[in-house]
């Protein structure tokens, strides 16, 4: 930083360090000036523990724990082809900066995925499961779950039919609402984008955008969860903030960079994918949290409506608050009652129009891990919630 | 260590082996709202190892190459499954030039800087806000060596712009993108052009009832749809694991009959272009879809020898750090040209998220018109496979942004959700 301007460069052998201190000086000629608030300095030294350390344990055992997935996939009749994925890492941070923090940080990792692909008649489907979190194997031990979960469904959706189209009431299963949580209104309370000009919560901060039943958090500190962390990639502590207490919105998420602008309190999200990438700001765990509602109470008053499971991504237009995403698999809510099977539901809404139409939420809790992609930089991520109700487009292909 | 020495090395402990280098050197300017935010370089390097042995692969990497990464490559060998297939290409020739432009190794910042009036003047015209934007430039060089005696080295460079743009008050977007292997071919002013006019097009957009009508996608649009729904069904991987709903259409019309596919690697001043693939095979062009009739498939190595013909060059690496994956080259998207304007559809939101296996797609529209008029929203939903039956015609619009190359083109009563 010169003259409260960011420069930045990088490499990824410590031997380049002092060039590309000269060139990030260099880049920092020609910035936008912030009004960058001094910081206590921190000391620190955290761990996390796995359960059982992946990296203590032989390859050959790891290999078992798939053909375990393998094994439960194939029993079922109409498999073509499965994919279950492991991935395990052990991710060490070293954090320094000129006004005196020196922090270090250390995180096992893992991941595995169970994509099945199945039949029958001329057609073909999948279905996938997902699982992993912050820590050691001990988080895939239900790796029999998770792929008998994806063949039941591949199978399910090769009998399946086409959803209506239309608006439609809808009930979210917990992996859906994370997905929805996290697209929808996640990324428009990333205090850059609001800074930008580009998110559709510019100048809402205290007003009332969601219905009263809707309190949503990001939070950093959710032990085992895919998205924890001690401490940004800014040496910022991270934390657990409710973005939406009973529909307000509380506060956007912060880098330095933008809570110095906002003039507002830092939240801990500068988060970079590694150290060849600028901090930016990020989710770390985002979730709604559960009421009081059983799923069969969210489904008794719909006359005509659609159940979503399971999520295949989704993606957000901020500055517009518009919003796609897509279920793996649906089923239809005819008089009160979850009945017919359907494929290839994707929804898509206004963010504030859904968030105002979340009318009841579940009491069951479910998180699950990914991948969030924004300005070329992937982080891992946990979003979740329980089941809720509201209403959307349904769009069936 | 130097690669010759690394080879030996690897020689001693396995049958066949690899090494991949790559070196990126990336430098950028972002400007937020009317200013330039800040600029950054990095520089990131290093190398991978495959190595069978027993027709058991491994692989290993770093970014620096000592003995220690070649025994890991080794050992990650001897755990692996046995798999007949598994071998490296031979040595091969490589003709054509490298797509690499000195300018971009030597552009510093501050020209960049000086340049960036021109991506943000349109706005101020249009009255439009710049969200954020950039410039990134880009020089790679790769090389790929194996005991074969294959050795291919190039290195090539790519730069590109962006814009997101915003009418204050008005809930409503504008982006524009663009690439190029040469910086002077960058044209940041259209760049500019491009996202003011999307946005200020798009104030006071009407809700629509649904229907089913004739839409044109723009090439953005066509280009999201394909790589998502349509790329998918073309891997040989994918062909042969029974994930895909082409694998027995060879030799049949798939699709419209003015519709034609082809993956060329080669082409000149394309944007995926290179002497050789990540694997070292040359570069080539294929036939994919002709006239409407599915010719063939794109191959890397390992599929092409389990299905007993040559690799078609369509491996392709991220970084070193990854094993090469089936991938488009350049995509190119050649039909009978002419299109209508009913409905026109700029971009996609959630094009990820269409259903690879069966080409299923229900996605959100970005900037979409009906009639002249700007949309609310509006979903379109249906499959891919259908949908390419159904092309009208095709624009002279062309654009490559990835691998595919594509004008605008129309489809016949696509399902529109308001």
């Amino acid at each position: 930083m010169l003259g409260n301007t960011w420069g930045f460069a990088s490499s990824n052998s410590l031997e380049d360090a002092l060039p590309m201190a000269e060139r990030a000086a260099r880049a920092a000629r020609h910035g936008t000036r912030i009004p960058f608030r001094d910081e206590e300095p921190v000391e620190d030294k955290v761990m996390i523990r796995a359960g059982i350390d992946p990296q203590g344990v032989e390859v050959a055992e790891k290999k078992e724990l798939l053909y375990r997935g393998e094994e439960e996939a194939r029993k079922h009749k109409g498999v073509a082809s499965t994919s279950i994925v492991y991935l395990d890492s052990a991710t060490e941070y070293r954090y320094m900066s000129s006004e005196g923090s020196r922090i270090e940080s250390a995180y096992p990792r893992v991941a595995l995925y169970a994509t099945v692909f199945a039949k029958g008649d001329g057609k073909l489907q999948m279905g996938s499961e997902r699982m992993g979190g912050t820590g050691g194997l001990e988080l895939l031990q239900r790796v029999e779950d998770g792929a008998r979960g994806a063949t039941e469904r591949a199978l399910r959706l090769l009998e399946a039919k086409s959803p209506p189209s239309g608006a439609f009431r809808v009930v979210l299963d917990p992996n859906l609402t994370g997905v929805f949580i996290h697209e929808a209104l996640g990324h428009a309370v990333e205090a850059d984008h609001v800074i930008q000009g580009e998110s559709i919560l510019t100048g809402r901060l205290g007003r009332k955008i969601a219905s009263e039943e809707v309190t949503i958090y990001d939070d950093a500190t959710l032990p085992a969860s895919f998205g924890f962390y001690f401490y940004d990639s800014e040496g910022t502590r991270g934390m657990k903030k409710a973005v939406i207490d009973r529909g307000v919105l509380r506060t956007y998420l912060h880098s330095r960079e933008t809570a110095s602008v906002l003039g507002q309190e830092r939240t801990g999200n500068a988060r970079a994918q590694g150290c060849n990438y600028q901090p930016i700001v990020r989710m770390s765990n985002t979730y709604l949290e559960p009421r009081d509602h059983s799923l069969e109470e969210l489904v008794e008053d719909i006359k005509d409506g659609v159940y979503l499971i399971g999520s295949r991504g989704g993606e957000v237009d901020p500055g517009r608050g518009v919003f796609q995403f897509s279920a793996e698999e649906g089923f239809l809510i005819e008089k009160g009652r979850i009945t017919q099977s359907v494929k290839d539901v994707a929804l898509s809404g206004e963010t504030l129009r859904i968030l105002e139409e979340i009318d009841a939420v579940g009491k069951d809790f479910g998180t699950h891990i990914g991948f969030c992609g924004k300005a070329a930089q992937q982080v891992p991520v946990g979003d979740g919630g329980p089941h809720i109700r509201t209403v959307a487009t349904v769009g069936g292909a | 260590m130097d690669v010759e020495k690394a080879l030996k090395l690897l020689e001693r402990g396995a049958e066949e082996a690899e090494i991949y280098y790559f070196r990126e050197a990336a430098r950028k300017v972002d400007v937020q709202r009317w200013e330039v935010n800040t600029s950054k370089e990095g520089i990131s390097f290093g190398y991978g190892i495959r190595a069978i042995k027993g027709k058991r692969m491994g692989f290993a990497f770093a970014n620096v190459l000592t003995e220690e990464l070649l025994e890991r490559a080794l050992k990650a060998a001897a755990i692996a499954e046995a798999d007949e297939y598994n071998s490296l290409p031979e040595r091969q020739e490589y003709g054509g030039e490298s797509a690499f432009d000195r300018r971009i190794v030597e552009l510093q910042p501050e020209e960049v800087v000086e340049a960036m009036p021109s991506l943000l003047e349109p706005c101020t015209r249009e009255k439009v806000q710049p969200t954020t934007g950039l410039v990134l430039w880009i020089a790679r060089e790769v090389g790929v060596w194996n005991t074969h005696g294959l050795e291919g080295k190039e290195e090539v460079t790519f730069c590109l712009a962006s814009l997101g743009t915003v009418v204050p008050g008005k809930d409503v977007t504008g982006y524009s993108y663009a690439a190029a292997r040469a910086y002077g071919d960058l044209d940041l002013k259209a760049v500019g052009e491009e996202a003011a006019s999307l946005a200020a097009r798009s104030v006071d957009p009407v809700r629509i009832e649904s229907m089913e009508t004739d839409v044109t996608l723009r090439p953005d649009a066509v280009t999201e749809l394909l790589e998502n729904a349509l790329v998918p069904a073309l891997s040989a991987d994918n062909v042969q694991r029974g994930r895909s709903l082409l694998a027995k259409e060879v030799g049949k019309e798939i699709f419209a009959p003015g519709l034609t596919i082809v993956d060329d690697g080669a082409l000149p001043g394309g944007l995926q272009s290179g002497l050789f693939d990540a694997e070292g095979v040359r570069a080539q062009r294929k036939v994919l879809v002709e006239n409407g009739v599915l010719r063939g498939f794109l191959f890397d190595a390992y599929t092409a020898r389990k299905a007993g013909r040559e690799s078609t060059g369509n491996a392709e690496r991220g970084s070193h750090a990854t094993l090469p994956r089936i991938a488009p080259t350049n995509f190119l998207v050649e039909g009978e040209k002419g299109i209508g304007e009913t409905f026109v559809v700029h971009g996609l939101i959630g094009a990820h998220t269409v259903n690879p296996i069966t080409g299923d797609f229900s996605v959100e529209t970005k900037n979409a018109f009906y009639r002249g008029k700007p949309v609310k929203k509006a979903i379109l939903a249906g499959n891919v496979f259908e949908l390419l039956r159904k092309v009208k015609g095709l624009g002279e619009d062309y654009r490559q942004t990835s691998a595919v190359r594509a004008p605008s083109v129309e489809f016949e009563k696509v399902r529109v959700v308001g």
